[in-house]
């Protein structure tokens, strides 16, 4: 053992994250709470709850549901608006030497440039999501991520309104997934994350009725592992972008998968909600693991799929 | 806050799928007011994969009266909790708290009528603490205790053995009040009332609106305890929203049972 520790820093575009271990966004809401039992600044960033450029009040409870090694949501991405977070939400969150990303999303196509336009040039913002892919927003937002034009329309109209990096992320719901990473790509994305959660439902058998208010919502956790790899492997087979993988990511074994897959970083998404530690524990993992199999960078395990 | 993991180190079972456990960690213990929660792993495997919250049922003091423990009343009415009910002394378990906003309770100085605490099922278990604490500060407290039989009433022994006079209502008549706990409570309001009572309820959701609307017309205040559908439990998932008034002409907001609960001024809420 050289007893050198190994180099976690990544680079996403132009980007520099001090790890590869990111919050994701609707499981880290601004990162007030979690500040209470970790070091932010451990992480290598936070993705905020998805913005709008106003206040949303979300969708009627029952929001969420358990399923078979996961969850179903339906929040409705509700959230503070655009302003409301840059006057409550980033001034605490620039306190702490991490990466603050904004995930943002509209109905239409004026909202995601209204509320891109409004984080533009906000100190201590590194960079923006673009959600596509909700499926709890009635009007739009995974009709974006579905159709090929359209996902490349909307980053090319959020690249053009913003000067900050635009990762783009993107829904497991399409028939190839390439494709639409192709055509944000072309729009001008700077990274993809890759997955959202899967449309899915449940039905209470005593009412007869749809378990959430919202009849469908989102599945994610350790469920959706598998699908959330071969996403990113299809991802990577259609494009060199930086890659973001999210999806079932508890520990160090999940997160090592998508790095030998070819994603350049992990976002931990459900496992924030039952394992409050989980994130920065895996930044620990990761850290260990490297040095004891000997890797310097966990650069060197990016792609690194042996195929055959 | 603290996530910590720990050792079981007692069970108790109390009634039909009613059962407490008991754990020892000084640090939770030391933090615990009445009406916080702790969210446990019911798991060690991925299903089911969320924790769940339970109310702080009592503060565990060794002989210099410092607090080294917590125990937590749980009754079966899910899958996770089914598998709670199966575990043993020495079972670890991952838990997470206090977290959530406490019943706001009067100081030593501070004067006040008699603190009614009324309660249904398994909302039974943050009351004896409440009255603990109240009694601590030279309060008067009486119980209101409702269940469905006589063998599910919670919490009445622990009334008891504090001096705390109790009022039992069951639905089938088994013991006490045959009915809904709401109508002695309603009947003591009548024979006695008490000026400046002061009221508290966690139950099934239509026995603190009838309890709230109780408060309503005779002028007390009332606190609630809500439980709502959670993942998290400290404010991120924001899967637990109640809706309460937000000021002029009828309008309303979301708040976090989690976070801004679950303890709530009943006034406070939009009952639906």
């Amino acid at each position: 053992m050289s007893g050198k520790r190994p180099d976690l820093s990544v680079r996403i575009g132009d980007v520099e994250l001090s790890n590869p271990v990111i919050a994701a966004s609707g499981t880290f809401g601004y990162g007030g709470e979690f500040s209470e039992i970790m070091d932010l600044s451990q992480l290598g960033g936070v993705v905020v709850k998805g913005l709008s450029m106003h206040v949303e009040r979300g969708n009627a409870p029952p929001r969420i549901v358990e399923t078979p090694g996961g969850m179903l949501n339906s929040i409705g991405l509700q959230n503070v608006g655009a302003e409301g977070f840059l006057e409550e939400k980033l001034p605490f969150l620039r306190r702490f030497n991490t990466a603050v990303i904004a995930n943002i999303w509209g109905r239409t196509f004026d909202e995601y440039i209204a509320v891109a336009e409004r984080l533009d040039g906000a100190k201590g913002l590194t960079a923006l999501e673009l959600n596509i892919s909700c499926p709890n927003i009635k009007e739009g937002g995974i009709n974006f991520g579905t159709d090929p034009k359209q996902t490349e329309q909307v980053t090319r109209a959020v690249r053009d309104a913003s000067s900050l990096p635009l990762w783009v992320k993107l829904t497991p719901g399409v028939t190839d997934i390439g494709e639409l990473a192709r055509a944000a790509e072309a729009g001008g994305a700077d990274a993809l994350s890759v997955i959202n959660t899967l449309r899915g439902m449940t039905i209470d058998v005593a009412s007869r009725r749809p378990t959430l208010s919202t009849i469908f919502g989102g599945l994610s956790g350790p469920a959706i592992l598998p699908i959330a790899l071969y996403m990113v492997y299809e991802t990577r087979r259609a494009t060199n972008l930086p890659i973001l993988g999210i999806g079932g990511i508890e520990g160090l074994d999940q997160a090592l998968q998508f790095f030998i897959l070819g994603a350049n970083a992990v976002q931990v998404g459900t496992a924030n909600f039952y394992d409050p530690m989980a994130s920065i524990r895996l930044v620990d993992d990761l850290r260990n693991w490297c040095e004891t199999q000997g890797i310097l960078s966990i650069n060197e395990l990016v792609g690194s799929l042996e195929s055959g | 806050m603290y996530d910590r993991r720990l050792a079981i180190e007692s069970v108790a079972h109390v009634g039909p799928g009613q059962f407490i456990l008991g754990f020892e960690c000084p640090e939770i213990a030391a933090q615990c007011r009445p009406g916080h929660f702790v969210m446990i792993s019911v798991a060690e495997s991925i299903d089911p994969v969320l924790r769940r919250p339970m109310a702080i049922y009592r503060v565990l003091r060794d002989a210099s009266n410092t607090p080294y423990g917590f125990t937590l009343l749980i009754e079966v009415v899910g899958c996770g909790t089914a598998l709670l009910e199966q575990k043993s002394i020495g079972d670890h378990l991952e838990v997470l708290g206090p977290l959530g906003v406490p019943f706001s309770l009067p100081t030593k100085d501070e004067a006040s009528g008699e603190h009614l605490l009324v309660m249904g099922g398994v909302g039974s278990a943050p009351f004896p603490l409440v009255a603990e604490e109240l009694l601590k500060s030279g309060h008067r407290v009486r119980a209101f205790v409702g269940a469905r039989t006589a063998e599910a009433l919670l919490c009445v022994d622990d009334f008891r053995e504090l001096g705390v006079p109790v009022e039992v209502a069951t639905d089938d008549g088994s013991e006490g009040f045959h009915g809904y706990v709401v109508h002695p409570l309603q009947g003591y309001l009548e024979s006695e009332d008490p000026a400046n009572a002061v009221l508290y309820a966690c139950g099934p959701t239509p026995m603190m609106r009838a309890v709230h609307e109780i408060a309503i017309i005779r002028n007390l205040p009332l606190q609630v305890s809500f439980e709502a559908p959670m993942a998290c439990g400290i404010g991120v998932c924001l899967s637990c929203v109640v809706r309460v008034d937000a000021g002029d002409y009828g309008d309303w907001r979301y708040v976090r049972c989690c976070r801004e609960g679950p303890v709530f001024d009943s006034r406070r809420l939009v009952w639906q």
